[in-house]
């Protein structure tokens, strides 16, 4: 075939293509596994922080396994059915566990090795109109060694400038004042967007309050231009990052409206 | 083109030696005298990005290593079936392929040092020293010499970047790998003589470093703009 001919140039570039994406497809393969490993250990490890439970700048050498068991004894995990506001004690029960922010059916079958008829139920689920499926969000609750609740943590995620942020907020018991935040993925500028990673930034999130005194929820707005210093309901926005924080301000409202049926019912008793 | 293609030399007459002097000169020349970073002013960015603190300026030094080590040999072997007018969407694929393969070992083998590097694994297919390898040197040369070269390349990109990584991680927070190198009783709010010096961990740190290797460097080899 003569080298400079289309019919060469389209062959050639095709063979390219298919060896070096087996290549890819066949590492990835090997490899999810502990990939996906250890992105569940870093989401684990994320949640303690926003619990108040890790403090990464002063025990970032902490071994992998005393965290994880930090997490088995300190942490409960809960399935809450968004639509009822009610932690689900059929799914719970079927030990289902995942750190998405939204349990996708699929997902869940995954997640769950042991119980048949559980699977079946979320395939059946899947089958409905959106309108009448009912959808399962997890959330995490720290418990003291008594087993009572201390805080609860809760994952939030939305679009921030560029990409879709991830994290979780943690309220104390009182569902009001905010124990810690932290994110876990996101794909925002270093140095500007990226900047919600900044622990003197997340600092500032520790006691505002998500609630007004008529305990409606609030959010906690990020304000540009900075916060007033006694403002319970904001902190400062981040510099070249409007779009982000805005972004910010965003889901964390909207995720907490997610769980508010959860919370009104534990305030009220 | 550029000038460094050779004749075809594919099949010599004498098997050629190992450590010839061509080859000698494509591992040690980048090392200083051709110095990617410092006389080509190429891959500057990721110089300035990555190297806030040592761990993870190493990491991302091996990653060049073996990326760039890797595409100069593969391009080398197809250099003689790569169509002339698709050449550089070619280097492209198999850079970018390269490179999410050392982002996916990483993912696997060194999460949280990935995690650390965020986007600048990725933006490894664009660092200008890689395609420029490729482009300059692997297209017209056997495989052994653009892997050396490849090598030395890497190795003359690695060296500056530690350099800068070491002094910023030092002169910036006082430590080197995260462990503490001054003792505290040197800083002065403990009554010493140290501050950290706030400019080492902004990125204007990382030029003034560069600025500073490039200098030495230029004054040592006596390498002027001019000729």
């Amino acid at each position: 075939m003569d080298k400079g001919s289309n019919k060469f140039v389209v062959v050639f570039q095709t063979a390219v293509c298919v060896v070096l994406a087996i290549l890819l497809a066949g590492a990835y393969n090997g490899l999810s596994e502990s990939i996906a490993a250890n992105q569940e250990f870093d989401k684990q490890r994320n949640i303690l922080k926003a619990v108040g439970l890790w403090n990464p700048a002063e025990e970032a050498g902490k071994p992998r396994k005393e965290l994880e068991d930090l997490f088995k004894n300190r942490m409960r995990s809960e399935i809450l059915e968004v639509k009822r506001g009610e932690v689900d004690v059929e799914v719970k029960r079927a030990g289902v566990v995942s750190t998405e922010k939204v349990v996708k059916v699929l997902d869940v079958v995954k997640t769950d090795h042991d119980i048949k008829d559980f699977a079946n139920l979320m395939r059946e689920e899947g089958k409905k109109p959106a309108a009448e499926r009912k959808e399962y969000v997890p959330f995490y609750v720290r418990v003291d060694d008594k087993g009572a609740d201390e805080a609860y943590c809760i994952p939030i995620s939305g679009y921030g400038l560029w990409s879709t942020l991830y994290g979780f907020l943690a309220l104390q018991a009182n569902c009001r004042n905010v124990v810690g935040i932290t994110f876990y993925d996101h794909k925002e500028t270093p140095g500007l967007g990226g900047e919600v990673d900044n622990p003197s930034w997340q600092a500032q999130w520790v006691d505002k309050c998500v609630r007004g005194d008529d305990g409606m929820l609030t959010g906690v707005n990020v304000k540009k231009g900075g916060a007033a210093p006694d403002d319970p309901h904001a902190v400062d926005g981040l510099s070249g990052a409007t779009i982000t924080g805005d972004g910010v301000t965003r889901f964390v409202m909207s995720d907490l409206q997610t769980y508010e049926p959860y919370f009104k019912k534990l305030l009220n008793g | 083109m550029t000038s460094t293609v050779d004749a075809p030399v594919d099949a010599p007459v004498e098997k050629p030696p190992l450590f010839g002097k061509a080859e000698k000169r494509a591992v040690l020349d980048p090392l200083v005298d051709d110095n990617p970073i410092a006389l080509q002013a190429l891959g500057i960015c990721s110089a300035l990005a990555v190297t806030l603190k040592v761990s993870p300026t190493l990491i991302m030094c091996l990653a060049v290593i073996v990326v760039l080590t890797a595409s100069n040999t593969i391009i080398s072997m197809l250099r003689n079936y790569i169509p002339h007018k698709i050449r550089i969407i070619v280097m492209l694929t198999v850079i970018s392929s390269l490179v999410t393969l050392v982002d996916i070992c990483l993912k696997a083998f060194a999460y949280d040092l990935s995690k650390s590097l965020s986007v600048f694994i990725a933006l490894i297919v664009t660092n200008c020293i890689v395609m420029g390898r490729a482009e300059a040197f692997a297209m017209g040369n056997p495989p052994w010499r653009s892997f050396l070269d490849g090598l030395g390349n890497a190795l003359g990109y690695s060296w500056i970047l530690i350099v800068v990584g070491v002094s910023r991680e030092l002169f910036g927070a006082g430590q080197l790998m995260g462990a503490q190198i001054i003792p505290e009783s040197w800083y002065a709010v403990n009554g010493g003589w140290f501050v950290n010096n706030g400019l080492m961990v902004l990125a204007p740190g990382a030029f003034i470093m560069i600025g500073i290797v490039i200098w030495i460097q230029r004054a040592i080899t006596g390498f002027s703009e001019a000729h």
